[in-house]
């Protein structure tokens, strides 16, 4: 999947992951190359500042822990950043499947 | 056999790379905790220590493309719907409607000889100057809906508009195109930031870029052409106009329809 695909949706994907749980950067990307199914193909190091910018928004909050001598920064979804990936499913959602529908040639429901 | 050193080499790199950056040290230790986990991963996976370090290296991304994108990231917003941009989607649809009225008013002074003409005119100017302002109002929605992913065009689109409204505010009744052609090749560049950003619709951006311009265009024509061309070119600059105001009412609404995912409070940096 090209990167410039994924302008606009990334942070939904990174606020998806951590919404199992607190992880440190590694095991995000590990988990958005392992649901994608190794699709994504955006380089590792692009991730962290994604990540550092959902921090300075609010919606990430970090805690520094140390693991085998190095220091590790752990992240974990705020209230905002719960409800930000809520609305963005429902937006993402919406619009998938209108497409999904005219791809198909079936009419799309109406969300009532 | 010497130990391989292509991460630490790595980190010095992009240590020298990060520069002054204000939290490059937290970086740096982010950096090589994912580079270290991710070797031993690459040789826990059966390859040799060199081997593991060259792939993790290779998956991350070079030094340069790292900090570019830290930059990147410290100068953008977030590309997500807030309040502020869906209040801006307001003035996105507004705007068509008070520049149709601005021309309509304007256009209604050449069909009357009434004495009270000139307050016509006069109300038609005031239209345009608001609808411009809306215009610019809009631009800088759509600028925090994508986040700065409306890049260097999306830039000099938003400065061209600016200009071009603060000339209007000074301008005299001749600087018709002094105004129009900067705010044009305004929207233009901004609809190509939007169309490459990728987020809101192409279809709209490209109604947005191409609707004003080509008033512009016929604005050019009339100018050249003197005020016997008057008559048949004013039709097919509302044509434009109209194209542009789809364009912006289509994003205004993309804007509006959006649930703001801020609560209001302490949430700046969206904006």
């Amino acid at each position: 999947m090209r990167a410039e695909l994924l302008k606009g949706h990334l942070d939904m994907l990174l606020l998806a992951v951590l919404a199992d749980g607190p992880k440190h950067g590694y095991a995000v990307i590990a988990e958005l190359h392992q649901r994608s199914n190794q699709l994504l193909d955006l380089p590792d190091g692009t991730v962290y500042p994604a990540l550092h910018r959902l921090l300075r928004a609010g919606l990430l909050a970090s805690d520094w822990t140390t693991v085998g001598g190095r220091r590790r920064r752990v992240y974990q979804l705020t209230p905002a950043g719960r409800k930000a990936l809520v609305d963005q499913q429902r937006t993402w959602q919406g619009f998938s499947g209108a497409v999904q529908s005219i791809l198909k040639g079936v009419p799309w429901p109406s969300p009532s | 056999m010497a130990e391989p050193q292509l991460i630490d080499r790595y980190l010095v790199t992009l240590r020298r790379s990060l520069g002054k950056a204000p939290d490059a040290e937290d970086i740096l230790a982010e950096v090589e905790d994912h580079l270290r986990e991710a070797a031993a991963g690459h040789r826990h996976g059966g390859l040799d220590a060199q081997a593991a370090e060259a792939r993790t290296l290779k998956a991350f991304g070079s030094p340069r493309l790292v900090t570019r994108a830290f930059a990147d990231a410290r100068k953008r917003g977030l590309a997500v719907p807030t309040t502020f941009t869906r209040r801006t989607g307001l003035a996105a649809i507004a705007c068509p409607l008070l520049l149709l009225l601005g021309m309509l008013l304007e256009e209604a002074e050449r069909w009357t000889i009434a004495t009270w003409s000139s307050n016509w005119y006069l109300a038609g100017n005031l239209a345009t100057l608001l609808a411009l302002a809306l215009l610019v109002v809009a631009l800088l929605g759509l600028w925090a809906r994508h986040g700065g992913a409306v890049g260097t065009f999306g830039l000099a689109g938003l400065v061209l508009v600016g200009l071009g409204t603060l000339v209007v505010l000074a301008q005299f009744s001749w600087a018709l195109l002094l105004w129009l052609a900067p705010i044009s090749v305004g929207c233009v560049l901004f609809a190509m930031g939007i169309v490459r950003a990728r987020l809101l619709s192409r279809v709209a951006a490209a109604l947005l870029g191409s609707g004003l311009l080509g008033t512009a265009g016929l604005a050019l024509g009339q100018h050249l052409g003197g005020e016997d061309a008057n008559v048949m070119v004013w039709p097919y600059a509302l044509i434009g106009v109209a194209s542009f105001g789809i364009g912006l009412t289509w994003l205004g609404w993309q804007l509006r329809v959006e649930r703001p995912v801020d609560t209001g409070k302490g949430m700046a940096p969206f904006a």
